[in-house]
């Protein structure tokens, strides 16, 4: 039970007794102010000449799809961490950014097929940069169904971080996609090259806004999310407990 | 009016009202529509991870609960029993009874 009582330690998701200063709490208040700031932004950015209004969609597409990618990225790290160590630690760290990654690509994927109806007439097309989110998610998905089905939690935790190295090489190529295959019908958003799009001031203050506002959301979900394997590890010590005492009578 | 019959119902009257087609023609409807999806998918996923922590809490709760009393009950079951030595040395030592007189 060693690795059981190496826990991540965030606040009052335990029910030990001990009150620790709860982030998210602060971050719940926070986003309680930048949520409808940032909604206020959003409203009164300028349109796009040919997109018009439909380009508001692009300041919650475009910061879900990172965050996506910096959650597999996350997952990937976890990954070589409990390669390396074998702690539990880093195994809560791959599941939080296995779900998170999962979650945000659901948003981006949602919201982008919104918005392709409007700018390209239909819900889905099979262009680079969908192909390979779509080819992304699947392989995410594949790799937590295997998870849940495993009971050993060691052998859990290895599958999971085989997912999450072998599974990371879709995050460049999800990135790189529109690079590599420039005649697909999805722009290059960052870039100093004539190919990038072009953004206003008040946009990219717009844009930059909602990531932040994002990047809080994300940060919450994770402590959420790491508090709830926490959870379940004390689940598990006073299961043992409650074992090892009816052993010894 | 149950909570099912109100969303049916609220469904059927969202379902009435058409976008003008300025709304269509400069997107407006589909922001709204990506809107209401990520907040939808927000609100589910927080629900879904609120419910699992409420079960886990009320799970360590239940355990803890449960050991409490089996500790209470037998208090013999513990693994760690401390024995105080000098107990025994400090208590008056019984006479042996040798006969009937002392």
């Amino acid at each position: 039970m060693a690795t059981i009582t190496k826990k991540m330690n965030l606040g009052s998701g335990s029910v030990s007794g001990k009150r620790n200063f709860d982030w998210s709490r602060v971050l719940l208040w926070t986003m309680l102010v930048s949520f409808p700031i940032t909604l206020l932004f959003i409203l009164l950015a300028p349109s796009d000449f040919e997109l018009k209004y439909s380009q508001r969609i692009f300041y919650f597409h475009l910061p879900s799809n990172i965050l996506c990618l910096l959650s597999f990225t996350i997952y990937f790290v976890g990954g070589l961490g409990y390669w390396r160590t074998r702690q539990r630690k880093w195994d809560i760290l791959m599941i939080t950014g296995l779900e998170l990654g999962v979650f945000f690509s659901l948003i981006g994927i949602v919201t982008g097929s919104i918005w392709a109806k409007y700018a390209w007439g239909t819900f889905w097309t099979w262009d680079p940069r969908l192909t390979t989110v779509t080819i992304m998610l699947v392989v995410y998905l594949a790799g937590w169904m295997l998870r849940s089905s495993v009971e050993d939690p060691n052998r859990k935790a290895a599958l999971t971080a085989v997912f999450g190295i072998i599974g990371f090489i879709n995050v460049p190529l999800v990135y790189f996609s529109t690079r590599f295959f420039p005649a697909g019908l999805h722009p290059i958003i960052f870039g100093a090259n004539d190919k990038a799009v072009a953004l206003e001031g008040f946009m990219i203050v717009t844009l930059v806004i909602s990531i932040v506002t994002f990047s809080q959301f994300f940060i919450y979900l994770m402590i959420q999310r790491i508090r709830l394997e926490n959870l379940r590890d004390q689940v598990a010590g006073v299961r043992m407990t409650l074992l090892e005492d009816e052993d010894f009578a | 009016m149950n909570f099912t019959s109100l969303t049916l119902n609220l469904g059927e009257i969202v379902a009435q009202v058409k976008p003008s087609s300025d709304q269509v023609e400069t997107g407006f409807i589909y922001v709204i529509a990506a809107f209401t999806a990520v907040w939808l998918l927000i609100a589910a996923y927080l629900f879904w991870l609120q419910r699992r922590q409420e079960s886990l809490r009320q799970e360590v709760e239940l355990l803890r609960r449960e050991e409490a009393d089996r500790q209470q009950t037998s208090p013999q079951t513990s693994h760690f029993v401390e024995v105080d030595p000098t107990l025994e040395a400090s208590s008056p030592a019984k006479p042996t009874q040798s006969n009937v007189l002392g």
